[in-house]
């Protein structure tokens, strides 16, 4: 019902293909899309213009999102590190963006059929949105939400949620790995409320060709776990529709499985990261999540690939 | 060479990884999202001593807070590309760009080292500066630059049909860089 309701809210189908895929059909069969097939060295020179671009956003996101979480550079404040890293963040979307559309218009079809672009457009919008009016607002208040921040994490909550409901089924990997990721990002962020430290500072000051390796098997083998929990037998839900599977799904033992453990994994993430609780938990939930939204973007957007 | 290739790529495990969906799939794209790590936190190291960014705050203090990550980034991107590497040997064994990337991953090890061994043995005298001195930035542009190369040249494998055995001319330095006799010319 609800989903139902959400759906006739937010289109379905037949606005798709109704307004939308002349649209696309129009875009493929137009000069730019012609000259981008026809031109052999355009698609990989855009394919690395949009690599260097993700790396160089990856770097503004985690050095101001980090910093927030822990593990960053505390020479410098919250606020201003975030300061100093939008032009970079401003510059590396753009730049993603254009380069972007250009790697598109040379698969305008199948992009168009494709459930990982509209996933990595529905998480692009939200991570924009998010960036630029809720995490902004929350470190410069100093976690303190005000009504933009408010909107800001409404609206991009909203479509980006949509999105992964409609567009992933209950067998399609992506959504556990979204969930599992999720749920690392929650251990991540509440470990520090019961963690005593001294016990992590004993684990800190192992040296670092013992802790990184031992760090990255330990992290590994619990998300490996997670999937290999999740890998449930859909059988006794074959009756339902999709979206009531996905809610019972969520009571059965090995999701619930899956997200302890990838919970566990977030803590342990948190150990070994060397973060420290200095920003209210606020300001470390919108950090987490401004990493998870642009980690979902890059994600869906290698999974078109494969789809 | 090619016969070690040859035997790794009909190891069980190596046909299972690429014939596998969700686990290549998986490995992949965690090698293309430890790029933001790994290049990510690389970058912004490489602006500090270059005097374009943090001007104010001690290139130790970078160092210390961000290396580590860029160590964590570093060793996930290695794990992940041997296991690809280990999962496709043959595609990967005659790829120029493949070969190129590896050289200038080598070279870029070689002038971190240069920075480790030569240069940071100073720092305590120029850490604080705005502009650290000739040697670090020569070695930050030469840091960055190598890096920005070798993401484009991962990229540009998976274009491996531009320029492979096939299209080169017998005797050209392509044909021998990329190891094309031992396919028996053409």
């Amino acid at each position: 019902m609800l989903f139902d309701l959400i759906y006739q809210l937010a289109g379905n189908a037949d606005f798709f293909s109704d307004n939308i895929e002349p649209l696309f059909r129009a875009t493929d069969q137009g000069p730019a899309a012609r000259f981008v097939k026809d031109a052999w060295y355009f698609t990989p020179m855009a394919g690395c213009v949009h690599l260097v671009a993700l790396s160089l956003l990856g770097g503004a996101i985690l050095l101001a999102d980090l910093r927030v979480v822990g593990p960053g550079v505390t020479a410098r404040s919250p606020v201003e590190l975030n300061r100093k890293m939008h032009p970079f963040l401003v510059g590396a979307a753009i730049a993603l963006i254009i380069s972007g559309i250009m790697l598109g218009l040379g698969q305008v079809m199948r992009i168009y059929n494709s459930p990982p672009f509209w996933l990595k457009m529905a998480g692009l919008f939200s991570a924009l949105v998010f960036t630029f009016t809720t995490r902004d607002s929350v470190i410069r208040n100093n976690g303190k939400f005000t009504p933009v921040a408010i909107v800001g994490l409404v609206i991009s909550m909203l479509v980006f949620w949509y999105a992964w409901i409609e567009l992933t089924d209950w067998r399609f990997a992506a959504r556990q790995a979204y969930l599992i990721l999720m749920l690392l990002i929650v251990g991540f962020i509440t470990a520090p409320m019961y963690l005593k430290n001294e016990k992590v500072e004993k684990l800190r000051s192992l040296p670092m060709y013992i802790s990184v390796p031992g760090f990255l098997v330990v992290v590994g083998a619990l998300i490996s776990a997670a999937f290999l929990l999740a890998r449930i037998d859909y059988q006794y839900f074959h009756e339902l529709d999709l979206n009531a599977m996905g809610i019972a799904a969520f009571f059965h033992p090995s999701i619930l499985g899956m997200m302890l453990v990838s919970y566990i994994a977030g803590v342990i993430s948190w150990i070994g990261m060397g973060a420290v609780q200095t920003q209210p938990l606020s300001m470390r939930f919108v950090s987490m999540m401004s990493m998870f939204l642009w980690l979902s973007v890059a994600i869906s957007g290698r999974w078109i690939a494969f789809w | 060479m090619r016969d070690l290739m040859l035997w790794l790529d009909g190891q069980q495990l190596s046909v299972a990884l690429r014939e596998s969906f969700l686990v290549w799939s998986a490995i992949e794209a965690t090698h293309i999202m430890t790029l933001m790590l790994f290049v990510g936190t690389i970058i912004m190291v490489d602006l500090r001593l270059l005097g374009v960014l943090f001007k104010n705050t001690p290139v130790s203090a970078i160092e210390k807070r961000i290396l580590p990550l860029t160590m964590i980034g570093f060793a996930v991107l290695m794990i992940t590309g041997v296991v690809l590497f280990y999962a496709k040997p043959l595609t990967y064994y005659n790829n120029m760009y493949f070969r190129l990337k590896l050289i200038v991953i080598a070279l870029a090890m070689i002038n971190i080292m240069v920075f480790h061994f030569r240069v940071q043995h100073g720092q305590a005298k120029w850490d604080n500066a705005e502009k650290p001195p000739m040697s670090a930035r020569v070695i930050a542009g030469l840091s960055l630059s190598s890096w920005v190369i070798v993401v484009c040249l991962g990229r540009l494998i998976a274009y491996g049909d531009w320029f492979h055995c096939a299209t080169f001319n017998e005797g050209d330095f392509l044909y021998f860089f990329s190891d094309c006799p031992q396919l028996g010319g053409h």
